[in-house]
């Protein structure tokens, strides 16, 4: 609605010089019978037009305006209607003129003012972007949590259920055999759990495009630069030149690079900040693969502990790789080449 | 190996004598004058195979146990005329494990709840504490915790 009004008085800024225009060459069509005193009839017009002001004006003020304005009128060769014409038109060219600037200016101002609400605006979403990715991850997480806990719920109380049986006096074998038959049961469960969202990643991932992978993680980097900054944490990268490109997909693979950075950063800021060191290395990784390491200086935690290892799990088991955490501190992703006839997509 | 910190010598004495010797469990006994105490574990979730297995670890920790696959089945079971201790899921297709313990609240019924959910926040916590469950488990749960949980709601009257 606001910016409706603005268009609408853009358009008639656009309009006036050529209703100024009109006014003008009127005006200059008369000038030759305009006197060229003409300016100085500025303040009759004007406290003609504002009785009010004529009023409260002195009598002297009065007395001015009348004399200047007699003098307009005693001119030679020029009729009070005539004279009286152009002067008017002299001033709508000047209020019109005061008003297009005036309007200009507004404009102007407005326009300065939305690109710098603009620019305010790509900052605020700059921010929030690595904010809305960890929620999405978080829900994610959340439900594979949720869907992988149950059979672990139940594997659990049915090992302890069976020690138990075994444990009495009399062990009841039936009920041990029944509980250990549920484990087996749920084992299996847990394992539908896992396939069912790889082929859910698989079914999501569309195009698989040979991708060079030290682009994306740089990329990547590129991305988390700001949170990497703001935290004190130091990078240090080295990323092997001329890696075999690998199949996959480029917005997960991202996500899973973000992710063990976000998961590295989380830990540092557990530890002191002086020390916060965080190291990302791609290099090739045997005859035909990509190992992406992701370190960092913090407390080492047990893979359990960190969420969001389970959704990088599920991406690197889509892409038919590997993930394994080292000394508790160190995440290492290998991931198979291409086949060799595939290009690297731009 | 860790000796878990509750076994079968320190379950309750009625737990015992029902299984120990052969004597059917208080839960098959309902509507005979034997059953004073309310001993029974009352289980409600409903995930099939999670009920089975705390049924059965319960049992195979001497305790009667009933098992329940929503709020509403429990609910209308009037289980828990003879129940001592509810174990509730937290998230269930129906009424959760929250709305459950408000409803036996309003029926007058003061229970001591047990929640356990699969995926355990924060917020969840604190809302069962504030609600003065007497425990609080995220799946998968060790003996130990469930022990630690079972001890603190139990009724003296079961001992």
């Amino acid at each position: 609605m606001r910016s409706r009004t603005i268009r609408r008085w853009r358009a008639l800024a656009l309009c006036l010089p050529l209703v100024l225009g009109a006014a003008l060459s009127g005006a200059r069509a008369e000038a030759s019978h305009f006197p060229p005193t003409q300016p100085a009839a500025a303040p009759e017009t004007g406290t003609a037009a504002h009785p009010g002001s004529l009023a409260t004006g002195g009598p002297s003020t009065r007395g001015d305006a009348g004399a200047i304005h007699r003098a307009a009128l005693d001119r030679p060769g020029d009729t009070p209607v005539a004279s009286a014409h152009p002067t008017l038109r002299g001033y709508a060219t000047v209020a019109l003129l005061l008003l297009q600037g005036a309007l200009i200016l507004a404009l102007v101002l407005h326009a300065l003012r939305r690109r710098a609400a603009g620019e305010r605006a790509r900052a605020a979403r700059a921010q929030l972007a690595p904010m809305t990715r960890r929620a999405a991850m978080d829900e994610m997480t959340a439900s594979i949590a949720h869907e992988v806990n149950q059979p672990l719920a139940a594997i659990v109380a049915n090992a302890n259920a069976a020690r138990r049986w075994l444990d009495r006096p009399e062990p009841d074998l039936g009920e041990a055999r029944a509980a250990l038959e549920r484990i087996a049961g749920d084992g299996l469960r847990a394992a539908e759990v896992i396939a069912t969202m790889r082929q859910t990643f698989r079914a999501a991932d569309g195009a698989r495009v040979a991708i060079d992978l030290a682009d994306l993680v740089r990329d990547a980097l590129l991305l988390a630069r700001a949170e990497i900054e703001d935290n004190g944490v130091t990078m240090r990268t080295r990323l092997d030149p001329g890696l075999p490109p690998i199949l996959g997909n480029r917005a997960q693979l991202q996500q899973l690079v973000l992710s063990l950075v976000a998961q590295a950063l989380d830990a540092l800021q557990a530890g002191p900040r002086r020390s916060r060191q965080l190291s990302v290395t791609l290099a090739r990784d045997g005859a035909e693969g990509v190992a992406l390491s992701v370190s960092d200086t913090g407390p080492e935690r047990l893979s359990d502990d960190v969420p969001g290892l389970s959704i990088c799990r599920a991406i690197v088991a889509a892409h038919d790789g590997t993930l394994s955490v080292r000394r508790g501190s160190e995440v290492v992703v290998r991931l198979p080449a291409a086949p060799a006839a595939t290009e690297t997509s731009p | 190996v860790t000796k878990p910190s509750y076994n079968i010598e320190t379950a309750p004495i009625w737990a015992k004598l029902g299984v120990e010797r052969g004597r059917p469990a208080p839960a098959t006994q309902l509507g005979t004058e034997r059953v004073a105490a309310p001993c029974c574990i009352s289980v409600v979730d409903d995930d099939a195979s999670v009920r089975e297995a705390t049924g059965g670890l319960l049992r195979s920790l001497g305790y009667a146990v009933r098992t329940f696959g929503s709020a509403e089945e429990f609910l209308d079971s009037g289980a828990e005329a003879d129940t001592g201790c509810l174990i509730t899921d937290l998230s269930m297709p129906g009424r959760s494990g929250f709305e459950l313990q408000s409803d036996l609240t309003s029926r007058g019924v003061a229970l001591p709840v047990i929640f356990v959910t699969a995926f355990a926040t924060d917020a969840d916590r604190a809302r069962a504490l504030e609600a003065g469950a007497a425990g609080f488990l995220s799946k998968p749960y060790s003996e130990a915790r469930l022990a630690e949980c079972l001890q603190r709601a139990f009724p003296p009257a079961c001992d």
